[in-house]
């Protein structure tokens, strides 16, 4: 086999550390042919790169330049265009992981080669693989029927795709169905929205599910099943939604919390509400049937029973939005007394279609204060920015003053008008109060006395106001947003593939935002169902060695497993996690590019003497790579080995690479974040081994960090360095 | 369309009648349906579950009969009330016919083995226990007195429950500091021998020539079940174990005895003792005291102890409902809590 190695000098962020024509002459001595690249990422790099492939006949190359992150696909490519199997190429980490987090001497250097060696053993040991086209089943389930989830449906729909939308409220809209006027241009909400939900109902592409759930989600990209429960609204499709009759004998009055307002035990939630067909909420219907009398069609119907169904998808779009965070746990600002309401409520009295008006609780030129970030920005409940609430204060407060002369101030902690910068100067010019500070309210009478410090006066004040308006801030559904796979590259993909994220279920999102991101979901949904591709990472059985033992069937949270007389792996519900091929006891299990020959060949390449760490590809290797460009310095032992996740290393590779080391790390995510759910098992792995060890047993640890925390990961890595010397 | 909703409320006896007519139209024709809440107040306990079941807090509760008020202009006339009510002291009828409530209180079962003797019709104090009338054996055959035989009671066999005083008058109980005796009157006795027959468990013996045909009837007990308060009462007395209360309320009472040494005053207050519907609260031997087989968890002497001597707490009611804000009245009794209207200042805008 022949094997090239091209070394990068990456200007002088590698070469002005270490010596790379040494390194190249390292490779030389195994036998590689190698050469030094000025750029390798470079066209004129990768062109010659290109040329060696041919000129040489390499079999494999190793390039050993900066991270796998940033180019392991680039020289993929390449070696596809030039005739070489994309999985044969290797990179060895020496900017990230070595120049630019040592200094310039003899160690680093040392490193530097051995990384190359490392690499170079590993691809050795590299197969011919292969990705595979994933057939996906053309229809997708939206979940949430937000203006994000219509908008998702309707483009999708509108591409031909079938769309089953499934929303949890009575009705499709989401919040803003409950909205007034909109900024920036002061739209009335529900009229631009409204057109879009009949749109969508109408839609024969689309089947709409209201009063909906989804219960469990189970199989993998491209063949998802979805179970599905609707709840009885108790109402059947009789209902001509004339509401009147049956609400105004329902003696049941409750606020929801989704509305923001009060409403009857039977109701539609807006008076444009898709489907038109009441609801009756059996939480708070005390059946006293009085409705079956009043209604004119009959459609009163309480023995409906909650129905399951199930259906098989391609993809899911998550579009659950967010929910309001509960003002009640910040109790300084008394919320639920006379006088103290949310944005959202403010937002329902002043629309026209609410039965309570704004008007008949004030009197005109009412003195109205704005509390913004309650429950945002704040070290003890949400960290983040909520990104609207400042925008629809404002937009609210210009209502106010223009509807009722009101005497508006705005008590901030910064103003965040981004992108509507002009509107923010618009209300300061009608007289809108901007004033920097954080009150409490002191006291609740007639009036609210709220008690502040003007940050930027210095002085502490006392104010009366008839309404106290708390702009709550944002929060996931479940009180966490849905994480993405990169917040600014690859906003709508979550972490589990075929499954995506839209509108302000991924974080806090203005209207404009929320369209922006169910576009680009619906767009991203098209190119999975056209072009899917499973990379070959994918766990794969030996069946010659393969005892039927079933470990792998009970651990393997993809269910990817099915042991019969043998154990079978669908290749496409593996999501190549590795630990059945860490657990099986007869080693029938392997790993496409993850393979144990070529992650035992990286570790017999370690010089004696060093710390050994494992870290997972999605966190902890790229804190480490954050390290790097944080120049963050750490020692100079330290070899780092890339794993698709903690569960990845059986005990018999610690074992081994401890016999060649001086301690060994594990490190992946942060318990319980871990991206397919199974690292408790890894760190359950360690400590028993670590007992097992009995006094070796502080050479082995554990690291637990997310991909940003660069700091945490090398301060350990450090401690951990400084033990195992002493 | 409604038209008109009428609520009236009426007093009779110390019954508490309320009444809701509402007239709408529909299809053009005018309807009209009236719902009535009925509280029967010599039934109330004065245990407040209905205060706690209620959807719309209609009903306030005093510690002095009649226990609780409803404010019929409140009442939304749902019947949830009537169905916690474990003392069966509100009716609940639409159109003059009895609604049958979600929590069915299965109360007192009477078993094969009642053997018809009174013992619980003497007790019961609910009077939930009806007896039908034993025919007297002057009924059955014209006596003649004077003839010669034997009776004798078997002592060991004999369980005092008085069935046969109550048939022949040759019989006599006597109660004498608590114990019951059975006592033989030899002038007023034929030596028929009907008495052997009458006798549940065979304690007596008739020695004669004179025996007469068979009585004929075994049973005389019934127990009503709308009236059964379920203390259990009966269940501990009956000397046949013929009975067996269902007791539909599970729970836990604490009496903080130390405290009540010291500052209870009971020959005064009595509180406790008056209000317990099942007497469990009783004074012996010139001291308070509680049998906790017979309380029903009803928490009404926790609420009416002057000194708050007594915790109550009632863990469960058992019955399943369907409908989920059944569960949630049932939680609310169970928690002492009242149906929640928060944020009702803001309605005020509703016109
Ligand atoms: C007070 C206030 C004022 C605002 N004013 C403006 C404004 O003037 N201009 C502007 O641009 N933006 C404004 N916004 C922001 C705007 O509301 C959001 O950007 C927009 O509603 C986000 O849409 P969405 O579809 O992502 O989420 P949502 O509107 O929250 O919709 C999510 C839907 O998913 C459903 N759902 C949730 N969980 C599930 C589940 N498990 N299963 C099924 N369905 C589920 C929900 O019921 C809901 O219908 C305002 C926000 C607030 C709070
Ligand atoms: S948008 Fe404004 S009010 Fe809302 S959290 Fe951000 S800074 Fe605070």
């Amino acid at each position: 086999m022949k094997i090239g190695v091209f070394v990068c000098k990456c200007g002088v962020n590698i070469a002005g550390v270490v010596d790379v024509e040494k390194i190249a002459e390292v490779a030389r001595n195994e036998g590689c042919f190698s050469e030094v690249l000025d750029y390798a990422c470079s066209k004129a790099g990768q062109d010659e790169i290109a040329k060696k492939i041919k000129e040489e006949k390499l079999d494999a190359i190793v390039i050993a330049a900066c991270t796998p992150k940033l180019h392991e696909s680039t020289f993929r490519k390449l070696a596809e265009k030039s005739g070489l199997n994309p999985y044969r190429v290797v990179m060895a980490n020496i900017r990230e992981q070595c120049t630019w987090v040592h200094d310039k001497n003899k160690e680093t250097q040392e490193k530097a080669e051995e990384l190359t060696l490392m690499a170079i053993n590993r691809v050795r040991k590299s197969k011919n693989l292969k990705k595979s086209k994933l057939r996906v089943k053309r229809k997708v389930l939206v979940i949430g029927g937000g203006v994000a989830g219509i908008e998702t449906s309707l483009l999708l729909a509108n591409s031909g795709i079938d769309v089953v939308l499934v929303e949890k409220q009575p009705s499709i809209g989401g919040h803003m169905a409950l909205l007034n006027e909109i900024f920036p241009n002061n739209d009335c909400s529900i009229c631009v929205l409204s057109p879009k939900m009949s749109e969508v109902w109408e839609n024969e592409k689309i089947s709409v599910y209201t009063n909906s759930e989804v219960t469990s989600i189970s199989g993998y990209a491209g063949n998802f099943k979805v179970k599905i429960k609707v709840n009885p609204r108790y109402v059947n499709e009789e209902c001509k939604g004339c509401i009147e009759d049956c609400s105004s004998i329902c003696p049941i009055t409750v606020y929801d919390e989704f509305l923001g307002t009060f409403r009857k035990a039977i109701y539609l939630p807006f008076p444009q509400s898709t489907p038109l067909y009441a609801k009756i909420d059996s939480e708070s219907c005390i059946r006293c049937d009085m409705c079956i009398k009043a209604c004119e069609p009959k459609a009163i119907d309480f023995s409906q029973k909650p129905e399951f169904f199930e259906l098989d998808v391609g993809a899911i779009v998550i579009a659950t939005g967010y929910s309001l965070f509960n003002p009640k746990l910040k109790p300084e600002f008394r919320f639920g007394e006379k006088g103290v309401i949310t944005l959202l409520e403010l937002e329902r009295l002043l629309s026209p279609s609410s039965k309570i008006k704004f008007e008949d609780l004030f009197k005109n030129s009412p003195k109205v204060a704005f509390i913004q970030c309650v429950g945002s920005r704040d070290l003890s409940t949400n960290k983040h920015c909520s990104v609207v609430c400042c925008m629809a204060s404002i937009k609210n407060a210009v209502i106010l003053k223009r509807r009722y002369n009101a005497n508006v101030t705005i008590f901030y902690t910064d103003i965040r008008a981004c992108g509507y910068e002009e509107y923010y100067r618009k209300a300061m010019e009608i007289g809108v109060k901007f004033i920097r500070a954080k009150p409490v309210v002191e006291e609740v009478k007639d009036r609210v006395v709220l008690k502040y410090e003007d940050t930027l006066l210095g002085r502490v004040l006392k104010e009366e106001f008839d309404l106290v308006v708390l702009a709550v801030g944002m929060m996931g559904v479940d009180g966490e947003f849905v994480e993405v796979v990169h917040p600014k590259l690859k906003p709508v993909e979550s972490l589990s593939p075929g499954i995506f994220v839209a509108g302000c279920a991924s974080g806090p999102k203005d209207i404009r935002d929320s369209i922006n991101s169910a576009g680009l979901a619906a767009a991203k949904v098209f190119e999975f169902m056209e072009c899917a591709e499973l990379e070959p990472y994918n766990a794969f059985v030996l069946p010659e060695l393969c005892v039927g033992c079933k470990v792998c069937e009970r651990a393997c949270p993809s269910n990817a497993i099915k042991v019969s007389d043998k154990a079978e792996i669908v290749k496409e519900a593996c999501r190549m996690c590795g630990l059945c091929v860490s657990l099986c006891p007869n080693n029938a299990i392997d790993q496409g590019f993850y393979s144990n020959e070529e992650l035992f060949a990286e570790i017999s390449a370690v010089s004696p003497g060093k710390v050994i760490v494992f870290a997972c590809n999605y966190c902890a290797y790229s804190a480490l790579d954050l390290a790097g460009a944080l120049r963050l310095k750490y020692n100079e032992c330290v070899r780092v080995i890339r794993i698709p996740c903690s569960v990845r290393v059986s005990s018999k590779m610690i074992v081994e690479a401890m016999k060649k080391s001086k301690g060994v790390v594990l490190a992946g995510c942060r318990i319980g974040e871990c991206h397919f759910g199974v690292n408790e098992y890894a760190k359950e792995r360690l400590e028993k081994l670590r007992s097992n060890l009995g006094k070796e047993g502080f050479r082995l640890k554990g690291i637990w960090c997310s991909a940003n925390e660069a700091e945490k990961i090398v301060k350990e890595i450090e401690e951990f360095v400084k033990i195992v010397n002493s | 369309m409604i038209e008109e909703i009428e609520k009236i409320a009426d007093v009779s006896d110390s019954n508490f009648i309320f009444k809701q007519n509402i007239f709408w139209s529909l299809e053009g024709e005018r309807k009209k349906e009236s719902r009535e809440i009925v509280y029967y107040s010599n039934k109330c306990s004065g245990c407040r579950f209905c205060v706690y079941a209620c959807p719309v807090n209609a009903i306030s509760s005093y510690s002095e009969q009649p226990f609780i008020l409803i404010d019929h202009t409140i009442c939304c006339f749902c019947g949830i009330c009537s169905s916690l009510c474990p003392d069966r002291a509100i009716e609940f009828r639409i159109d003059g016919v009895k609604k049958e409530p979600f929590v069915v209180y299965k109360g007192a079962e009477k078993l094969e083995s009642c053997a018809g003797c009174a013992v619980c019709y003497t007790i019961c104090p609910a009077n939930a226990v009806k007896i039908k009338p034993i025919l007297k054996i002057d009924d059955i055959h014209e006596r003649e007195f004077g003839k010669n035989g034997t009776l004798r009671i078997d002592l060991e066999k004999c369980k005092k429950c008085g069935r046969c005083t109550l048939f022949c008058d040759a019989l006599v109980a006597v109660v004498d500091e608590g114990i019951v005796n059975i006592l033989f009157n030899e002038d007023r006795c034929d030596y028929c021998g009907l008495c052997e027959e009458v006798c549940p468990n065979k304690a007596i013996e008739v020695v004669s020539e004179y025996k007469v045909e068979k009585v004929g009837i075994k049973k005389v007990v019934d127990i009503e079940i709308e009236n059964c308060i379920e203390c259990g009462l009966c269940e501990i007395s009956c000397p046949y174990d013929g009975v067996k209360v269902h007791k539909s309320i599970e729970g836990e009472i604490k009496v903080n005895w130390r405290r009540l040494e010291k500052y209870c005053d009971w020959e005064s207050c009595r509180m406790c003792i008056n209000i317990c519907k099942s007497k469990a609260w009783y004074v012996e031997e010139g001291k308070l005291k509680l049998k906790t087989e017979l309380c029903r968890f009803c928490r009404a002497c926790m609420y009416v102890c002057p000194e708050k001597l007594i915790e109550v707490k009632v863990k469960s009611i058992n019955c399943t409902p369907e409908w989920s804000s059944y569960k949630l009245a049932i939680n609310r009794v169970l928690n002492e809590k009242t149906a929640e209207l928060s944020r009702s200042w803001l309605l005020e805008g509703d016109e």
